[in-house]
């Protein structure tokens, strides 16, 4: 393992921050932590680099110890690299005088830190830009110059601060894009703060969610978009459906148990999303959550053939014209289920009555309640 | 084995030799540059070092040219015989007793609490109501005026003193005109004239502590009252006075700290005019026979503890500022009409100026031109001779300017760059002792020279130091320049320290954060980051240290090595023959050394590097208030 970190914690008077995060990376990866404001993300960031010291935990990379629970390595030795929210960019030194800044403390011959500058202004695309000041750059050509910054130095690991956060969407979007093939193509271990769950899709390999200063779930995009372990994963990595109910394992597979409608049975095809308890086998006595994204939730306007599988009666509640699409609020008919989120290709009224498809290969079963001691636990541990 | 998200990249960027890298697995990092090897321990060895040197020595310096003369001075004052030939811990607690059970004592030290008080009221008054005129108003010159105040702030009271003093002298040249009422003179030569001086020379701290809360407050809150119905004068009485009374507050409170330590004022008008002040009690008890050391100690030890309450007080107040919250503006505030309020208003700046700029000028000038005070401005009374004296190479004078001079610039130059590593390790690092440290340079940031200078000859002629090689036959200190230069520096310290930490905290954290993860060590932090950020704010401190020293008077009288006086000691010692001309000459020669230096720091830069200064301008509006926040 390329970063080892364990059991990481941090608290401000009193109040944990970081609460025993584990988490092993390889070369070359690219992690983000995500999560809501104030859920311990930065502060988690700072300890790797040494701004913040830790309660107690490890930290090594490769074969070197960067705190081994009392002592600290300096951050100036840590030979790290970090790109910060607002840039941090030195405001009396030009662009290639904040390139070359660690480079000159490395004491690199001369020749070697000029050609290395004019190289990393080619890779970041501000070719000839390197006597202006970073004043006299736009927001992204900034943001370019810290990413070269932190590059140059070759940084074992590469932090990165919610790089994108000050900038517009549309130049997020494209320099998301960059940043990415920037360090796939430069093959930097990287770890990426943000709170957008978009971004951490785009830009990781694997990511970290975090709440509260806990870990609730480590695994790359599309595992934690189709199979989170717990509903706060569900609903932060996109709109998510969830119905409550029990979960019974039969001879033709699952089924699943609304609560609240005795009467209906939904069937769930995929195996994969089920986790099974410490014994190994469902309980069905356990209350569980379904989910189903509003883009696999089928809408009909017309009553479906019994034979179709999955189906529950709905009401719209409230419709709206979003993306080339409707975006139509539900409630089930004669019951206390949660308010339903599904796309329609044709305009709705309120009160209308419709009804929806679950089709069983699209619906998974996140546990309500498992304790989060046993989800921060990585799959490879 | 860890999940890997596969997700096809297209190369954008086409660097040479570096297509290889490209959906790399694993392999060895960027091979642009080879890394050094990171656990060199001889280099962190050094490292280590340099953050000791770097910290340890401003932080040695303090402890032995702050901290341990005042805490002789408190062990003085309790201990009379603790700096005795045969030293003894004999618990005394009569010196102290004796301030107040003395009536003289008790006089000087009645005198100088309720001149004190009445100078910083009358002063706080002055200050905050020109200060309002000057920022807010109609008024016309706004910036002539603005200049004569802080050339009163830079004018060392003692040459105020004395010019006030020469023109009610009887005999003087006013008097050999007017033929001046015993009465006038009288009145002057009071407790009346003392508070005058005292008044006029410390407005200016109000002033400058007024004026930018004042442009920072804008309009809009006084609008918004008046939006709400309220008249002129009532918005600036409910709504702008509660919101600048805490400026107003710390500033009279440093005229306090200042106006009860001032020992220019005392050892001219005051000791003239037969009002005995402490100072000029601690000065007489130390350096006139007979020394009473340890009376001087307990005098010392109670300006002391009251210049420190003075200046908590301040403190408390200047944090208490909650409405500094608000972001700044920048749109400036509309100026007041004043109507019919504008000739009383013009007066009262007219007077102001008046009395603390041209008159003493006009009165020094006048003087360092004639030959004696008393024959008034007849044809051979005119000349010279005071300035060519002066500036005749190997004269007392001459020499005294030249040693001032670099005194200063020494002790300057030491000073602004210790007190900014000292504001760095109080305000960025979390090293043991740095929240002392930033507690003790607040609370001696009003220590007077005069306190300091006591506490040099307690702690650094006392007897024991010959058993460590210092003083007697060994390495001498005491009664050397050096002794001189470490007092000066000392005293500026806390100034210094409490100047950079103001700048300092203008500075975001992210950007001393981001050269630390570059491998930058503390001495690579604050030279090549940290200072040519503050370069501006250095260069001002800079100039107040070297302005201040160049009129230092307390601390010099005190402690100058003999027959090796430095310019306000021989500008004083002028005074005291009655040689008025040469003693104004030598001190508008160094008023004019002052004001070339402060026209060529102020002035030159933005001439010659016009750009520089816009630049630094766009800087701050993009960095300076860069967060601090941690999350």
């Amino acid at each position: 393992m390329y970063l080892q970190v364990k059991n990481l914690s941090k608290s401000y008077g009193g109040k944990r921050v970081v609460s025993h995060i584990n988490l092993e990376l390889e070369r070359g990866e690219i992690l983000s932590l995500l999560g809501p404001s104030g859920c311990g993300k930065t502060t988690l960031l700072r300890m790797l680099v040494g701004l913040v010291s830790p309660d107690n935990g490890w930290i090594q990379v490769e074969d070197q110890v960067l705190y081994d629970g009392k002592k600290e390595m300096p951050i100036e030795e840590r030979q790290m690299g970090m790109v910060f929210q607002d840039y941090a960019l030195w405001p009396h030194l030009t662009v290639a005088q904040n390139i070359a800044f660690g480079m000159h403390l490395q004491r690199y011959p001369r020749i070697q830190i000029k050609k290395r500058v004019n190289e990393l202004l080619e890779l970041v695309n501000l070719g000839g830009l390197g006597h202006r000041f970073p004043y006299q750059l736009s927001g992204g050509q900034q943001q370019r110059v810290a990413m070269a910054r932190a590059l140059a130095t070759n940084p074992r690991i590469l932090l990165l601060d919610e790089p994108l956060s000050n900038l517009d969407t549309a130049l997020r979007e494209s320099m998301r894009s960059e940043i990415v093939n920037l360090l796939r193509q430069l093959n930097v271990t990287t770890i990426n703060v943000t709170h957008d769950q978009n971004e951490a899709m785009a830009m990781s390999d694997r990511i970290m969610v975090l709440k509260e200063g806990e870990c609730h779930q480590i695994g790359s995009p599309t595992d934690l978009y189709f199979n989170p372990v717990n509903p706060f994963v569900a609903k932060f990595m996109g709109s998510a459906n969830l119905l409550p109910g029990n979960l019974i394992s039969g001879v033709e597979g699952y089924t699943f148990y609304l609560k609240g409608y005795n009467e209906v049975r939904l069937r769930v095809a995929n195996q994969e999303s089920i986790r099974t308890s410490e014994s190994g086998r469902v309980n069905s006595a356990e209350e569980c959550l379904l989910l189903i994204r509003p883009d696999d939730l089928q809408f009909f306007s017309a009553k479906l053939d019994p034979g179709h599988p999955n189906t529950l009666e709905a009401r719209v509640v409230e419709s709206s014209f979003v993306a080339g699409r409707w975006r139509t609020l539900l409630k089930l008919v004669d019951g206390p289920s949660p308010t339903l989120l599904a796309y329609s290709s044709i305009p709705t009224t309120s009160e209308q009555q419709c009804w929806l498809g679950l089709p069983p290969e699209t619906c998974r079963i996140v546990p309500a309640n498992l304790p989060v001691e046993v989800l921060s636990v990585p799959d490879s541990w | 084995m860890v999940p890997r998200q596969r997700r096809s990249v297209k190369v954008i960027f086409n660097t040479t030799g570096n297509t290889s890298q490209v959906n790399g697995e694993g392999g060895s990092p960027s091979p642009l540059l080879k890394s050094k090897t990171s656990s060199d321990f001889t280099r962190t060895i050094t490292r280590r070092l340099i953050t000791l040197f770097v910290i340890g020595v401003p932080v040695l310096l303090l402890v032995l040219f702050m901290l341990y003369p005042l805490a002789a001075i408190i062990l003085q004052s309790v201990f009379p015989e603790l700096y005795a030939p045969t030293p003894s811990l004999a618990l005394d607690l009569s010196p102290l007793a004796s301030v107040f059970s003395n009536p003289h004592n008790y006089l000087a030290l009645f005198n100088s609490f309720w001149l004190g008080l009445v100078t910083s009221i009358i002063a706080g008054l002055i200050g905050t109501l020109l200060a309002i005129l000057m920022t807010r108003t109609d008024l016309p010159a706004k910036k002539v005026v603005d200049i004569c105040v802080w050339i009163i702030f830079f004018t060392p009271s003692f040459m105020l003193g004395e010019a006030w003093s020469v023109v009610f002298l009887r005999g003087g040249t006013l008097d050999h005109y007017v033929n001046l009422p015993d009465g006038f003179i009288n009145a002057f030569f009071s407790p009346l004239g003392v508070i005058l001086i005292l008044s006029l020379k410390n407005f200016p701290l109000v002033y400058i502590s007024v004026v930018p809360a004042l442009r920072w407050l804008g309009s809009e809150f006084e609008d918004a009252a008046r939006v709400a119905g309220a008249r002129l004068w009532f918005a600036w009485w409910r709504i702008n006075l509660p919101l600048l009374l805490p400026p107003i507050l710390a500033g009279t409170f440093l005229v306090f700290a200042d106006a009860i330590s001032d020992f220019g004022v005392s050892a001219t008008i005051a000791h003239n005019a037969n009002v005995p002040l402490i100072p000029y009690q601690i000065y007489a008890n130390v350096d006139t026979f007979p020394v009473n050391f340890p009376l001087a100690a307990a005098f010392s030890f109670l300006l002391f503890f009251a210049i420190v309450a003075a200046m908590l007080i301040q403190a408390r107040i200047m944090r208490s500022r909650s409405f500094q919250v608000i972001s700044g503006r920048t749109r400036p505030a509309r100026p007041i009409q004043l109507g019919v309020w504008k000739i009383a208003a013009v007066i009262f700046t007219l007077v102001i100026i008046f009395l603390g700029f041209v008159i003493p000028f006009v009165t020094s000038v006048l003087m360092s031109l004639l030959h004696a005070y008393n024959l008034g401005f007849t044809a051979d009374n005119w000349t010279l001779d005071n300035y060519t004296k002066a500036l005749t190479i190997g004269s007392d004078s001459f020499a005294s300017l030249v040693r001032t001079f670099w005194l200063a610039l020494a002790a300057a130059t030491i000073a602004t760059l210790i007190g900014f590593i000292v504001a760095f390790v109080v305000n960025r690092t979390n090293l043991t002792g740095h929240r002392f440290l930033g507690f003790f340079t607040l609370i001696t940031l009003g220590v007077p020279g005069l306190i300091l200078a006591v506490g040099y000859i307690f702690a650094w002629n006392a007897p024991y130091l010959k058993y460590i090689g210092i003083g007697g036959k060994g390495f001498r200190i005491y009664g050397t320049l050096w002794i001189l230069l470490a007092a000066y520096v000392g005293g500026h310290l806390p100034r210094t320290t409490q100047l950079s930490a103001g700048a300092l905290e203008q500075v975001g954290q992210n950007i001393l954060d981001s050269a630390r993860v570059q491998g930058a060590g503390i001495f690579n932090l604050l030279r090549s980051v940290v200072a040519p950020i503050m370069r501006g704010n250095l260069a001002s401190t800079w100039l107040l240290m070297f302005t201040s020293t160049m009129f230092e008077l307390a601390a010099s009288q005190l402690l100058y090595p003999p027959g090796q006086p430095t310019l306000p000691v021989e500008v004083i010692a002028l005074f005291n023959t009655f040689q008025v001309g040469p003693g104004m000459a030598l001190s508008l020669l160094c008023v004019f050394i002052v004001t070339i230096l402060l026209v060529l720091l102020k002035v030159l830069p933005s001439l010659i590097n016009g750009l520089v200064t816009w630049r630094l301008k766009e800087e701050k509006s993009a960095y300076v208030l860069a967060s601090k926040e941690l999350e």
